[in-house]
């Protein structure tokens, strides 16, 4: 658990990322600031297209950021030149989305699993082989998936090399994105779980993307909640799911379905879909879809403030 | 069609489907048995490779040709559909038993204005004329939640978001008036909160029209809150058949068990289980008995070889298992 007099690990200070094509610019990220502290896991949740995978690349400099400032331990990484910030990758790590697309086909997991090792040159005298199988087997795989290709996983296992990837130069920091969407219910409490065992092991910080809300609720300390863009709500996990302030994190949770038929609650269905990134509304991005949204939040973005224990929320109306 | 009290809709019997395989042919569909009553919304549910949208597939004719059916029953009403011909079987689709599927976008014409799709059922079901059939499309549309319908209805379907498609889908069905449809995960790929849209759209639906609905789904959430009755698949067997509340309260098959026990939960924090160290989702088609018995806490030795029968355990609780009680 973390204590705020810490000093964060990752400290994101108003980061904006604007994509441009011809006539057309997308605010993908529209000034976000946190922090995540040294073993938390911290939750960027929200809807396809809310921004969260885009600030997760952004953090880690996959995409570069139009704006904004990313201290990792004190060091300003967007100051950094490339072969700078090469040097850092080793403790900042990124499992993505889909293993299909963020595996090479045409290596075995064996080369995949060795690539970052040589990069950093963190095996040598032997020691590479070694590595590879501890590695293995703190995922769960066994040693003789090494030899496989990733058309030869299963959608679990797949998951578990990009995990292993990622983990396998024992970083300080790793972006999660959405590692438990395409996997079965049994198998994603599993997944969780490995996670929690992997972090309490390595002493690893997290933020995990997902839109699977329940799956955030188990693994992580604290929460974001992103809509267009701009984080609308954040604090303590259990905080911001019992005690939700922000009419969409409200909409979000009452929206998720509870797998038991004794429980029934008031569900509160949203209008319409979101706006487009294209046309972020001016004011609050969220007033075209809120129930309770004043002539004010049509013209000024709210701020976001501490309403006690670290539980912000950027709206003026609950 | 005239059905007798507890007739059942749809009532599936012992039915077998086997693919191509490795080496031999595998039975992904292995003594499936199960009903649909009129005006319920029943639940399959099971997790990837449980069957669950193969038994939907074989229900409306639409096996893929390697596939064969090796033997068993499909009823609908008096009709065994497995007899009908492609031409007869033609007729029941859309008119008796309509589909919605996973993917949205490839369910409708890319190149048809979505109004135009949705009309042409109403003139091939319901045999209007061009200018009815596209002011009841418009009707349809806006009935189904979408703004403005009457512009939307010129759109194409890559100018709407996924989730207005799905509405459309859900028109073009409602527009054919089916006595089943059969979901197939219909929400896959949509937001939450447009997920909830859809359900509170198909369960407002369901009662307006009396349809039966089989909604196929993995998600037992979206059991619990939109079904009567649930069918529980594991490996291509149905494991277990009850009441959504006599399954939740008192789920008896031990893979049931399982699924349920391993649920996350929006509302709560739950337990996390060990490390499972074999984290493997390879599934047992080949053993010939109940194919949970190599994963299962209380497998017995003719687990193994023999096909449990299915056993009434209460009043509306089915469950195929030696080792339940």
């Amino acid at each position: 658990m973390t204590t705020k007099t810490q000093e964060p690990l990752l400290s994101v200070d108003g980061l904006v990322k604007v994509f441009r094509d011809g006539a057309f610019t997308l605010r993908a990220v529209n000034g976000i600031s946190f922090d995540v502290y040294p073993g938390e896991t911290m939750g960027l949740v929200g809807e396809s297209g809310c921004g969260k995978t885009t600030a997760a690349r952004s953090i880690l400099r996959l995409t570069e950021p139009t704006s904004g400032h990313v201290y990792f331990v004190g060091t300003d990484l967007t100051q950094l030149s490339s072969r700078e910030m090469r040097a850092q990758r080793r403790d900042l790590q990124m499992v993505f989305q889909d293993p299909d697309t963020t595996l090479n086909p045409r290596f075995t997991v064996r080369r995949t699993l060795s690539e970052p090792l040589q990069l950093h040159k963190l095996a040598h005298n032997g020691s590479l082989e070694e590595r590879l199988l501890q590695t293995m087997s703190r995922v769960n795989l066994g040693p003789e998936s090494l030899g496989r290709y990733p058309h030869q996983l299963s959608e679990g296992q797949k998951q578990r090399v990009g995990l292993a990837r990622a983990i396998i130069t024992e970083p300080k920091f790793v972006a999660l994105d959405e590692p438990t969407s395409s996997l079965d219910m049994s198998i994603r409490i599993h997944m969780i779980a490995l996670l929690q065992r992997l972090q309490e092991e390595l002493g690893m910080t997290y933020v995990f993307i997902s839109h699977d809300l329940s799956s955030v609720r188990a693994l992580c300390n604290r929460v974001m909640v992103m809509y267009l863009g701009t984080i609308v709500e954040s604090g303590p996990t259990k905080e911001i799911f019992d005690h939700p302030l922000h009419h969409y994190t409200r909409a979000l949770l009452s929206a998720i379905p509870i797998p038991d038929p004794q429980v029934r609650r008031q569900r509160i269905l949203l209008e319409g879909e979101p706006p487009s990134l294209f046309d972020v509304p001016k004011g609050c991005a969220f007033h075209e879809r809120c129930p309770d949204a004043q002539p004010d939040c049509r013209e000024v973005r709210p701020i976001s403030r501490d309403v006690g224990d670290g539980h912000l929320v950027a709206c003026d109306r609950f | 069609m005239i059905l007798v009290e507890k007739d059942a809709l749809l009532r599936i019997e012992g039915l077998y489907v086997s693919f191509p395989g490795a080496d031999a042919r595998v039975t992904i569909l292995d003594n499936v048995s199960f009903e649909v009553f009129g005006k319920e919304i029943v639940g399959l549910v099971g997790e990837s490779g449980s069957g669950k949208t193969m038994t939907s597939l074989t229900i409306m004719g639409f096996l893929p040709a390697s596939g064969r059916i090796e033997g068993g029953e499909i009823w609908f009403g008096h009709d065994q559909l497995l007899d009908y011909t492609e031409e007869e079987m033609s007729r029941v689709r859309g008119r008796k038993i309509a589909m919605i599927f996973q993917s949205t976008r490839s369910a409708l014409n890319p190149l048809m204005r979505v109004g135009d799709q949705v009309a042409r059922v109403y003139r091939i079901q319901r045999g209007l004329g061009a200018g009815q059939a596209k002011a009841e499309a418009v009707k349809a549309l806006s009935r189904m939640g979408i703004p403005d319908a009457e512009r939307r209805a010129k759109a194409y379907p890559h100018q709407l978001s996924r989730g207005m498609c799905q509405r459309v889908l859900i028109a073009m069905m409602v527009a054919c008036e089916p006595d089943l449809l059969i979901a197939d995960e219909p929400t896959t790929g949509l937001d939450v909160t447009i997920q909830a849209q859809i359900f509170e759209l198909i369960k407002d639906l369901q009662q307006a029209t009396k349809a039966s609905i089989l909604l196929i789904t993995h998600d037992l959430g979206v059991v619990a809150e939109t079904c009567e009755r649930v069918v529980v698949m594991y490996a291509g067997q149905v494991m277990e058949m009850a009441t959504v509340e006599s399954l939740f309260a008192k789920p008896l098959h031990p893979y049931t068990q399982r699924l349920l026990s391993s649920v996350l939960r929006v509302d709560r924090t739950i337990e996390m289980p060990a490390v499972d160290a074999g984290l493997s989702e390879d599934v047992a088609y080949s053993v010939a008995g109940c194919r949970f018995a190599p994963r299962c806490p209380r497998v017995l030795p003719r687990c193994w070889e023999e096909h449990p029968p299915r056993e009434q355990a209460g009043p509306d609780h089915w469950v195929t298992c030696h080792n339940y009680k």
